[in-house]
């Protein structure tokens, strides 16, 4: 007699199939919003410096222009320019491409260190557990905003540096998330015959316990994302950022704080975008969990 | 319950030296104050002087401890911008944010709270819907251009309250407003979905079948057993609150010690920034502890698994 060892991949399968059965509750508008930013995102190469002025064009002729219907509003910049005359709608496109890439390379960096120190802390249990676990505890008590902020800035503000002191400050949620659950799915039959079979540690790791904790993980990250947007536009605020002059909609907001009163649109554009794309990407997140794991309410 | 209390402090005092560490060495990774704070074009034996002054030719295992040793006698230092002890320099601005942080959770808290409430109980319907527009908004606003927004509207444009600095209460309703609003979406969720699964318990029923007041049976019975995933968020919230701190009394330019550690970090001042890290992450582990512990007190069903 043979015994097939299926590893429990229906379980993902099922989800699949729960997600188009709550297609209906989708939140539309949402989804419209992240569609739209994600692909402006990714084309605000092709746009920028074609249809549209380059982000860094500078334009001494149109300095402050206003945005577009009010008087002295100019249609070639629909959103208005900055104290350069550069073009605010272009500034905003790139600005949301640095602003976004930041915070999924982010969450994508935490999300795969927590998982796996998850999983190593609970399958193996004992002294690994304990250490992992206390790192997490120390990581969620500190005040992890300032620690960036200490962080970024001693250290020069790059690119990479923020996408790996935002990965810094996410990774231990990951972590007690998917320790808990492998708690509890360690001491599933699947598990034990897996073991009977005579798979390595890794295997079951990998083949056995991870696929039944991706809906929890990636419930997680969607709903980390907001988060992540708005730490990265505060940290570009206080200028410890993606440094200038490349645009974040962060520093976009820093810039026109110091002309508030004669040019508000600098500020204002920028903080709705940052707005809008929070609130979506918080409702969507709402959307996922209920939608692959309704247990994880507590998120 | 005594090995419990120990271990909890043992751990608290751990992760407090972990802290210590972290934000010493982060600090001196790369570029010494001399840098940010002496011209360009300052003479090297001036610079070796300079640092010769703060310590800051030593070892740095050495620096450390001499550091941490009087830090734990309650002396961090000399600040090396404003050249005064950082314990008086931190005193009067803890102070102030700490009135501001007051303002704001009291706001957080009134509004939050019935809020939150009306909303589990009339799930579905019109106050739930404004009270979770409320707390989207809260959430998905970065405090820092909530502030400015709320600047140019009242500030700049209506002129009925004072942009920045502080003084008159008038000074405290748009900060307090700024940082009230971030805090309150949480509480606010926190407070719903904890009502939400008190309105199902048993207690609720049998206080409604003895004919209790509806009024009674929300206000009293059910909310105060709500309360308590709440208080558990004081930690956390705590969190939250230095961190809209730095950027709203930057906006506003409020004496307080988010805008103190924001302006220390541009200057490199050393002292200055391992001082208010300490002593932040110190009111964070304390408080956590002090709901670790007082949660047995709120808690019966608690209290009894652990013993």
């Amino acid at each position: 007699m043979q015994i097939t060892l299926r590893p429990p991949f229906g379980h993902v399968k099922l989800s699949l199939r729960r997600v188009a059965a709550a297609f209906p509750r989708l939140p539309k508008l949402s989804a419209a919003v992240i569609l739209a930013v994600v692909l402006t995102a990714a084309g605000a190469g092709l746009l920028t410096g074609r249809v549209l002025p380059a982000a860094n064009q500078i334009d001494l002729r149109f300095r402050y222009a206003p945005p577009w219907p009010l008087a002295g509003s100019s249609l070639a910049h629909l959103l208005g320019t900055d104290r350069l005359g550069r073009d605010l709608l272009s500034r905003m496109l790139v600005g949301g491409q640095n602003s976004l890439s930041v915070a999924l390379m982010a969450i994508v960096f935490a999300a795969a260190v927590g998982t796996c120190l998850g999983l190593v802390a609970g399958y193996l249990g004992g002294w690994v557990d304990s250490l992992i676990m206390r790192c997490v505890d120390i990581m969620m008590s500190i005040p992890a905003i300032l620690v960036a902020l200490v962080f970024v800035v001693t250290i020069g503000a790059s690119f990479a540096m923020v996408v790996a002191t935002l990965a810094l400050l996410l990774w231990a949620q990951y972590t007690r998330l998917v320790r808990g659950q492998v708690l509890s799915i360690k001491e599933r039959d699947f598990v034990a015959l897996a073991h009977v079979a005579g798979s390595s540690t890794r295997r079951i790791l990998v083949v056995h316990i991870f696929p039944n904790l991706v809906n929890s993980v990636v419930v997680l990250a969607t709903l980390q994302i907001g988060w992540g947007i708005v730490v990265e536009s505060a940290l570009s605020f206080l200028g410890a950022g993606v440094p200038p002059p490349a645009p974040t909609w962060g520093n976009l907001v820093a810039e026109g704080r110091d002309v508030l009163d004669q040019a508000w649109w600098i500020a204002v554009c920028p903080g709705l975008a940052i707005m809008l794309v929070v609130l979506s990407f918080n409702l969507f997140g709402d959307w996922v969990r209920d939608a692959l794991d309704p247990t994880l309410r507590q998120l | 319950m005594w090995t419990f209390l120990l271990t909890r402090v043992l751990q608290a005092l751990f992760t407090l030296w972990v802290v210590s560490v972290l934000v010493f060495f982060a600090a001196r990774l790369t570029g010494s104050p001399d840098l940010a704070l002496l011209p360009p074009d300052a003479l090297p034996e001036h610079r070796q002087a300079f640092q010769q002054a703060y310590g800051l030719d030593k070892p740095v295992l050495v620096q450390y401890w001499r550091w941490i040793s009087r830090a734990v006698q309650g002396d961090l230092g000399q600040g090396i911008q404003h050249k005064i002890a950082v314990s008086e320099l931190i005193g009067p601005r803890l102070v102030n944010s700490l009135k501001l942080a007051t303002v704001a959770i009291t706001l957080a808290v009134c509004l939050a709270l019935p809020l939150g409430v009306v909303a589990a109980v009339q799930r579905g319907r019109l106050w739930d819907r404004i009270a979770m527009g409320i707390g989207l908004g809260g959430q998905s606003m970065p405090s820092f251009w909530l502030a400015l927004m709320l600047v140019l509207v009242f500030a700049v444009w209506l002129r009925v309250l004072p942009a920045t600095g502080m003084g008159t209460w008038k000074h405290f309703i748009l900060p307090g407003v700024t940082m009230g609003w971030f805090i309150s979406a949480g509480i606010m969720r926190l407070v719903r979905s904890s009502m939400l699964e008190v309105l199902d318990a048993d207690f609720v029923k049998l206080a409604r079948l003895k004919g209790l007041a509806e009024r009674s049976v929300i206000w009293k019975h059910a909310l105060l057993n709500a309360c308590i995933p709440v208080v558990t968020f004081v930690g956390f919230m705590f969190g939250i609150i230095i961190a809209s701190s730095i950027t709203t009394e930057t906006v506003f330019v409020w004496p307080g010690l988010g805008r103190l550690v924001f302006e220390a970090l541009m200057a490199r001042d050393f002292p200055v920034i391992q001082g208010v890290v300490l002593i932040w992450s110190t009111l964070i582990i304390v408080l956590n502890l002090c709901v670790d512990l007082t949660y047995g007190l709120l808690d019966p069903r608690v209290r009894l698994i652990r013993s």
